[in-house]
């Protein structure tokens, strides 16, 4: 029994292979069950999503290649694909790969928090299944616990890695709760877009939009379910508003540092975050030298994104040390467990060898009074106790520490277990 | 100071122990927040010392504050409970890392020692008690609201430099410090502003009209002058966010001036 991987990833797979192995949330449930059918492979978990496709299972060596293989080898062989782009991993590396899969260290974006859970919802479905219930199942919790330690003892999932993303995080650190803020929005752009989104989402739901023509801003306005106000009326509109994102076309700063001051000063110096996504920009980065204004440009945004993944890098250093860490106790736990069926039928065994001898001299017991009965029937109890349990005890010992105890089919063979 | 009342203060202190260490730990990793026992700790620690003080009124039937070490502890106590009034409101434990420091030191100065406070001196009047009550209590809300200042400053700055430091992003956003001290700057003011009062009447009817010339009276007037001054410059031209946080800093340090001067009418004994 052992605990295997199959699998493709953004890592080993363009799209147009993973695509084809591709399967529905409802399907994977049946195919785990399918798969322990063969008898060669106890449990399975199939996780399937946009970035990987991976077959985990505890069985015979070899058994899930073989049978992922024969399902899926022509499919793959179809594309430009070739038998490369699978990998195949056993024990502790396959341990270890479901591992760093949870805790979203596999991720083409390290820390994105939804890989969790679509382990979960695969753990769910293969459970349903009845496809797990053995150290497979085992593993998989413990990989829930190992995310959760990641997350809890790393910062790995909590900086904003995308400039819309750190429009929101920046505005956090002005405004802390965003619910009730006023959002201006100033010309179109797929970013500023974004960020009204974003921004939206997380609370701020008061949104304004104005642009150099007016049928643009009513377009985006209608978009947006907001309200478009004409862009003579910008200035009065900065007195009010909390953020402001501009992505206009406009060539030179549609906001001075000297118009800005004024606006400051008629805020009563009431805090205003100015994020300026157009190029060439719109708003005069001296601004930012006012107190209470606050100017990002697209590219402050990217550097504190930049600088984000840089931190989620070295925060994913600490998290592979913990995955480590992980990694061999669960080895420990499942090795100490595979001796665990061996010494059940070893129990069975001796008990029915006691049962059977006081069957056969059944005749000269039944003389005894109940009391002597019972004596007879506790001694021999403990004598088979007592021979059992130096055998577990070794066997144990055999099964987590290769090498030391007594291997578990030694035993198999000197009680003649089946 | 009184036995029982030492006894508990030494407990109180070994009990602030935890959440200072606490705080140092999350000056260093950032993540760090002050978990609930060490906010238990640090409530203990309060009612603990809050008995400590009460005891010696009562042993005493004055106001505490005869000796440098019973002003400390007194100004620790003060400060520990506007902190926890903090953080009942705000929910902000980050204030901890620069709050729970000085009170431990304060306390800790209060605990060492001492002499024992001179039975000779005349017993304080009511007046004077009050005054000293409502100073110490300004000065703590004045305390919370330099604590404030300081963290704006530092997320400020972190913002204004576009940098992404690992202590500013566990400090409380910007409008959140701005509202904390402006809001302990109005207690402190209203604070401040009965103690004076109550000072002046009392000084009226011990020397009369004529003006007591003396660096502390000087500098406690300063401190009411800023506190005044930062509430003005707020709400008549809306000076707020780093102008205000640099002025509660400069109250706080006047404040702390008033203390250190320790001269004429309010020389208190030391060791």
């Amino acid at each position: 029994m052992i605990i295997q991987l199959v699998g493709m990833s953004h890592k080993t797979a363009p799209v147009e292979v993973r695509e084809r192995l591709a399967l529905s949330s409802e399907g994977v449930g049946e195919l785990a069950r399918r798969l322990t059918e063969s008898g060669d492979i106890r449990e399975a978990l199939v996780l399937s999503t946009c970035n990987r496709v991976e077959f985990v299972a505890s069985g015979e060596p070899d058994a899930l290649d073989r049978e992922v293989w024969q399902r899926f080898g022509a499919a793959v062989d179809r594309g430009q694909a070739d038998r490369r782009m699978l990998y195949r991993l056993e024990g502790r590396r396959a341990v270890r790969h479901v591992f760093r899969v949870a805790a979203s260290l596999d991720s083409m974006v390290v820390g994105e928090p939804q890989i969790l859970g679509q382990v979960k919802d695969a753990y769910q479905r293969a459970r349903a299944a009845g496809a797990l219930g053995g150290p497979l199942e085992g593993l998989v919790s413990r990989a829930f616990r190992v995310a959760r330690r990641v997350r809890n003892e790393t910062e790995i999932g909590r900086m904003a890695v995308s400039a819309s993303q750190v429009a929101v995080e920046l505005a956090r650190k002005i405004f802390g709760d965003l619910d009730g803020l006023r959002v201006l929005l100033i010309g179109a752009g797929e970013m500023a877009e974004a960020a009204a989104r974003h921004l939206r989402a997380s609370g701020a739901s008061r949104l304004k939009i104005t642009n150099r023509t007016q049928e643009g801003a009513e377009r985006l306005a209608a978009d947006f379910g907001a309200e478009a106000v004409p862009f003579d009326r910008l200035l009065e509109l900065l007195h009010s508003v909390d953020i402001v994102l501009s992505s206009t076309g406009a060539p030179g700063f549609i906001l001075s540092r000297r118009t800005a001051e004024g606006v400051i000063a008629a805020r009563r110096n009431r805090p205003i975050f100015l994020v300026d996504i157009a190029v060439p920009r719109d708003i005069d980065p001296r601004i930012n030298e006012v107190d209470n204004m606050f100017v990002y440009d697209i590219d402050d945004l990217e550097h504190v994104a930049a600088a984000n993944m840089e931190s989620r890098r070295h925060e994913a250093e600490i998290a592979e040390r913990i995955v480590e860490d992980e990694v061999g106790r669960s080895l420990l736990r499942i090795r100490a467990r595979s001796a665990d069926p061996a010494i059940v039928s070893l129990n069975r065994r001796l008990e029915a060898i006691r049962r059977g001898e006081l069957r056969r001299h059944e005749s000269k017991l039944r003389a005894l009074t109940e009391e002597q009965r019972n004596a007879v029937d506790q001694l021999t109890r403990g004598i088979i106790g007592k021979i059992a349990h130096r055998a577990i005890v070794e066997v144990k010992r055999g099964a987590s520490r290769p090498g030391s105890g007594v291997k578990v089919d030694d035993v198999r063979r000197i009680f003649g277990l089946d | 100071m009184e036995g029982e009342s030492a006894l508990l203060l030494k407990v109180a202190l070994a009990l602030y122990a935890a959440p200072l260490g606490e705080a140092l730990y999350a000056a260093v990793r950032p993540r760090h927040r002050l978990t609930r026992a060490g906010l238990a700790c640090l409530v203990a620690a309060t009612c603990l010392h809050c008995a400590s003080v009460g005891w010696d009124s009562v042993a005493q039937g004055r106001f505490p504050v005869q000796t440098l070490q019973q002003l400390s502890s007194m100004a620790a106590f003060f400060m520990a409970a506007a902190f926890l009034a903090a953080y009942a409101r705000f929910r902000y434990t980050s204030l901890a890392v620069f709050a729970v420091p000085p009170v431990f030191l304060l306390a800790l100065a209060g605990a060492l020692g001492g002499a024992p406070p001179d039975a000779s001196r005349p017993l304080m009047q009511w007046w004077i008690s009050a005054h000293a009550a409502l100073f110490l209590l300004g000065f703590a809300a004045l305390f919370l609201a330099c604590v404030a200042g300081v963290m704006y400053m530092i997320q400020e700055r972190a913002l204004k430099a576009k940098r992404s430091e690992p202590f500013a992003n566990h400090l409380p956003p910007l409008r959140k410090l701005d509202q904390i001290g402006y809001q302990a700057l109005a207690a402190a003011f209203v604070l401040l502003t009965l103690g004076l009062i109550a000072a002046s009447v009392w000084a009226f009817a011990k020397w009369g009209p004529s003006w007591v010339v003396d660096p502390t009276i000087a500098l406690a007037c300063l401190t009411w002058a800023i506190t005044f001054a930062v509430l003005m410059s707020r709400l008549a031209v809306g000076w707020r966010g780093r102008k205000g946080a640099r002025l509660a800093i400069a109250g706080f340090c006047c404040a702390g001036l008033t203390w250190i001067v320790n001269s004429g009418a309010h020389t208190f004994t030391g060791q």
